[in-house]
């Protein structure tokens, strides 16, 4: 039995006296889709950012892949990151570079392609999310919609074997929204990567998802497939894939 | 970051580290770090603010800067100032060379000044000493005047020496002795007298400037006195060089200042004193000569005329002397020129002694005098006792302006009054400057016969008026 | 009571990133493009304004210097007198504050803005060490470029100040430039200017600290930018102090 890609064990994490996670147990198998659902502030965007280590935990151990998150030093944890991509719910393009300098950022700090080499890939990540043609525009001169895209050609310029997605389809039409979900999924498949989706859209969800978990309170009241968590006992996670799934 | 971006930084780097170049070559220029020098050195015993990287001017031109000072180890050393030359200018630092230290404007730094020597001694070598001429001190330039005073003095001595002694040949040679005697005798007391008034005046020049010290520190703050009082000093020195010079006799021929003021008339003076000598010499030997002869009563007369002449115009230089512009301030300050010289209108004029106070005294005649056995008017012990009263009381106020006895008489023709007048108060005027030791300059004589403003009822007796500050 | 505290805990934080900036200045890989970009920004772009303000400075310096030495009728030492106020203090002081206000406020706001929209994260996301990437070559920046830019304050108040006097009495250049430097001694120019660098650390660090660190989204950001500009002139100003009491004691020439 390989290592599971991601694997949290007792993980507790609070800011001052909020507590955002209690005791959180659970694990990712590699190669799968794992999508993240939960009500506003409950802790997604939180959870992704502990297993990048941005954030330390205050208790518990955090595994990426085997190796304790928590106890990587700066080198080996720079060269855990160069195998994840990050999407971030705000997109955090790089202000002072352009969309595309921004994809080919991390091609050119990790690769030693040539200029040209990495100006084609970043122009193929771009297309592949449908920004082609808005290479040398700012980034503040995208919609938000468009910088989540170029944000995510970014997370996948190094052909991850880990991505963090948190909300993929926020601004997002349903048709791009498909088509990044079909995007997302075919990476999956192709280079055996491992998903971490946090998504409150509940279609999308269930187009990437192989498992899921809801997460209420710093706990994951729920985890398993769709079809579990619909037959789950808990009447909020109920609800909240039924809402959703008629809006 | 394209290629333009990384040729602006090339050129922000480099541009400015060449302006850094640039600041380092002129300063390292102007201590002459690139140019070949030679280090000499000087003494002082003071080195008045001279510092490490003070400058260095050969004739005027900037040649260098200080390297390092020594300090003295014992009261008596001196400062011993290194110092670095450029090359170039070698030929003219030789080993008669001499260094001052100068001020640079009137606030600006201390540097040093060597003056270019003479074609007659070889250039001064590497690490050699160059003679340090100490900075010009007030105190040196008194001593060097009362030296040179009394050397005048010395001649005035002389002068008188050598007609005491043609006095006393003429008495024995002479048959009609007396008949001579009676001539001559007014112009050699007045040589004599007038050549004592010399020596005073130049007595209370010195004195006075002695005292000023403090004042002439004050005139440099004046900026425009300070450039013409520099220019006096030096011709001062220069002018007491040459009365030296002159004085030991014409040894040398001293080169002419052309625009000094003061020497030619310092010149003349020691010129006529030599050639009163000479024409006293010339007389005793004439007189020798004439042995007897009927003529030689006139002749000695015209001699000794013409001596007093000279010695008359001896007495104007040393008043032109008082005139000039260096001593000026002095006499202003003090308030008044000459006390001796005062005369009646000036008196009178309101502008006398406008700057300060005033306290009257008088005496009656009757007060002060007796009639002695020939009739004329002596102090009185009863006249001594009151005079020493009062002194006390005018003693009490600060003695820093004149003390002036006006002499009054009401009986005879106005001259008579005039003469008695001033008899009284010259009467006066001896015993209490004997009496306390007061100085003769600042205690004049006036005579107002019998114009008496001050007090109408009483024209008999002397007025003592202090003026005070 | 809360705000000395406050103060004090401030105070100990920046003491940590300073130690931090130094430890990791020397440490490699050096961040070499972006140190680059960085003295672009901070020493190119602050050019325009450090020769304007130069020129100014050195042109009303001058018009004051001369006032007051024209009243000793020593007007020749205008460009002594100029050469030593610009170089030896108010070269390095004012050029240190001008770029405390430009790119303190720059560095402060920048570094929060991307702190706040979690660019800082991206970064780190992407296995770059944002504090060299970001910090140390800001500081280095500061650190080069705040002496070249203190050597083109003193020439262009130096030019200010030589245009003021030639169009008063007409002085020539080469002799208003001689003059100007031949007073001066190294210990005059070399110190005053290298001591700079440590204004250019301070500005790097304290604007850097406080961008880095921001918190509190878009007001947190402009906090961020004033303070950098006040405390990194503040801290300068003091520093100031005690390194011209160093170089006094260093050179006891130089006072
Ligand atoms: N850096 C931080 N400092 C303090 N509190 C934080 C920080 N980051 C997150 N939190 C808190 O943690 C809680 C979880 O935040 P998180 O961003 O993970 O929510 P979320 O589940 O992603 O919500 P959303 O669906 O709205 O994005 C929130 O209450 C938030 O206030
Ligand atoms: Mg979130």
């Amino acid at each position: 039995m390989p290592d599971p890609a991601v694997a949290f064990d007792a993980v507790s994490k609070s800011f001052g006296s909020k507590e955002v996670l209690k005791n959180v147990t659970f694990s990712i198998a590699a190669g799968t889709a794992f999508v993240l659902l939960g009500r506003s502030g409950s802790g997604k965007s939180v959870m992704l950012k502990i297993i990048c280590g941005l954030l330390k935990v205050d208790s518990g151990s955090v595994a990426v892949h085997g190796n304790e998150i928590t106890k990587l030093d700066s080198q080996q944890l720079a060269e855990t990151r160069r195998h994840m991509g990050f999407l971030f719910q705000s997109a955090a393009l790089f202000d002072s570079l352009s969309v595309g300098e921004n994809v080919a950022f991390p091609l050119r700090r990790n690769t030693r392609k040539t200029d040209a080499e990495i100006r084609e890939q970043a122009k193929d990540l771009l297309q592949k999310v449908g920004l082609d043609g808005e290479y040398d525009h700012a980034p503040s001169q995208l919609s938000g919609g468009m910088r989540k895209r170029a944000g995510l050609a970014r997370a996948l310029a190094m052909e991850p074997s880990i991505l963090l997605i948190d909300e993929p389809s926020a601004g997002l039409d349903p048709i791009t929204s498909t088509e990044i979900d079909q995007l997302l999924v075919d990476i999956k498949t192709k280079h055996h990567a491992t998903l971490v989706v946090v998504t409150h859209n509940i279609p999308s969800a269930r187009r990437i998802a192989d498992q899921m978990a809801f997460l209420e309170d710093g706990h994951l009241v729920a985890q398993g497939t769709l079809k579990e968590l619909e037959q789950n006992e808990n009447q909020l996670v109920r609800d909240f894939l039924k809402s959703q799934q008629a809006g | 970051m394209d290629s333009t971006k990384k040729l602006m930084v090339g050129i922000f780097v480099g541009g400015c580290l060449l302006l850094f170049g640039v600041g380092l070559f002129l300063i390292g220029n102007s201590n002459q770090l690139f140019t070949k020098s030679f280090q000499v050195y000087a003494e002082f015993k003071k080195i008045t603010g001279i510092q490490n990287g003070g400058k260095v001017r050969v004739a005027g031109m900037d040649a260098g800067t200080v390297v390092r000072i020594e300090v003295p180890t014992h009261p008596e050393g001196k400062f011993r100032i290194y110092f670095k030359i450029i090359e170039k200018l070698h030929p003219l630092v030789r080993q008669d060379s001499e260094v001052t230290i100068q001020t640079d404007g009137l606030l600006g730094n201390k540097y040093l000044q060597i003056d270019a020597g003479t074609s007659f001694s070889a250039p001064a070598r590497e690490n050699a000493m160059i003679h340090g001429k100490e900075p010009f001190d007030w105190g040196d330039l008194m001593d060097q005047i009362s030296v040179t005073v009394k050397e005048v003095n010395g001649i005035l001595l002389h002068v008188k020496d050598q007609l005491s002694a043609t006095l006393v040949q003429v008495e024995s040679a002479v048959k009609s002795a007396n008949l001579l005697m009676i001539d001559a005798r007014p112009h050699v007391n007045s040589i004599l007298a007038s050549a004592k008034d010399i020596s005073a005046d130049l007595h209370e020049i010195i004195d006075g400037v002695q005292e000023g010290r403090g004042t002439v520190g004050a005139l440099f703050k004046d900026e425009k006195l300070y450039a013409s009082v520099k220019r006096s000093v030096d011709q001062t020195e220069v002018a007491v060089n040459h009365l030296r010079d002159a004085t030991a006799s014409a040894k040398k021929v001293v080169a002419k200042v052309e625009d000094s003021e003061i020497v030619p008339e310092v010149q003349r003076t020691v010129k006529n004193l030599q050639q009163i000598t000479r024409q006293v010499k010339d007389a005793v030997e004439k007189f020798e000569a004439a042995g007897g002869d009927g003529g030689a009563s006139e002749n000695l007369q015209r001699t000794l005329a013409g001596a007093r002449e000279a010695m008359s115009d001896l007495s104007d230089n040393t008043e032109a002397l008082k005139h000039n512009f260096f001593f000026k301030g002095f006499f202003r300050r003090r308030g008044f020129f000459d006390l001796g010289a005062l005369n009646v209108t000036e008196y009178r004029n309101p502008r006398f002694g406008k700057d300060f106070k005033q306290y009257r005294l008088w005496f009656a005649t009757e007060d002060l005098f007796r009639k002695d056995a020939g009739g004329a008017e002596v102090l009185s012990a009863q006249g001594k006792a009151k005079l020493d009263e009062a002194m006390t009381q005018v003693l009490a106020f600060p003695r820093n302006g004149p003390l002036i006895l006006e002499g009054f008489a009401s009986d005879g023709t106005v001259s008579q009054q005039y003469l008695a007048g001033r008899r009284r108060a010259v009467r006066v005027q001896a015993y209490i400057v004997d009496q306390f030791r007061l100085r003769p300059a600042y205690v004049g004589v006036i005579s107002l016969g019998s114009d008496a403003a001050f007090n109408k009822t009483a024209k008999d007796g002397v007025g003592l008026v202090s003026f005070y500050k | 009571m809360k705000s000395s505290e406050a103060a004090l805990e401030w105070f100990g934080g920046m003491s940590i990133f300073s130690g931090q900036v130094l430890r990791q200045s020397f440490a490699r890989p050096v961040e070499l493009t972006e140190l680059l970009k960085q003295t672009f920004e901070i020493g190119w772009r602050s050019s325009p304004l450090i020769i304007l303000s130069g020129l100014a400075v050195g042109g009303v310096l001058s018009i004051h210097t001369r006032a007051t030495l024209e009243r000793f009728g020593a007007e020749s030492m205008i460009p002594t007198a100029l050469a030593f106020a610009v170089v030896k203090e108010t070269g390095p002081l004012v050029a240190a504050l001008l770029i405390s206000g430009r790119v303190g406020a720059g560095i402060g706001a920048e570094l929060g803005g991307m702190r706040v929209t979690e660019q800082i994260d991206a970064l780190e996301s992407l296995a770059v060490d944002s504090f060299k990437y970001l910090v140390i070559t800001r500081v280095l920046a500061c650190v080069v470029a705040l002496p070249l830019l203190t050597v083109l304050m003193n020439f262009s108040g130096l030019a200010g100040g030589f245009l003021a006097e030639t169009m008063i009495s007409g002085m020539s250049f080469s002799f208003y430039f001689h003059a100007a430097f031949s007073s001066l001694g190294f210990s005059d120019y070399i110190p005053p200017t290298l001591k700079t660098m440590v204004f250019g650390f301070i500005i790097g660090t304290v604007s850097c600290h406080l961008g880095y660190n921001a918190t509190g989204g878009a007001e947190g950001v402009g906090r961020a930018a004033t303070q950098s500009v006040v405390l990194s002139s503040m801290f300068l100003i003091i520093v100031n102090v005690i390194l011209v009491k160093f170089i006094f004691f260093l050179y006891p020439g130089a006072g």
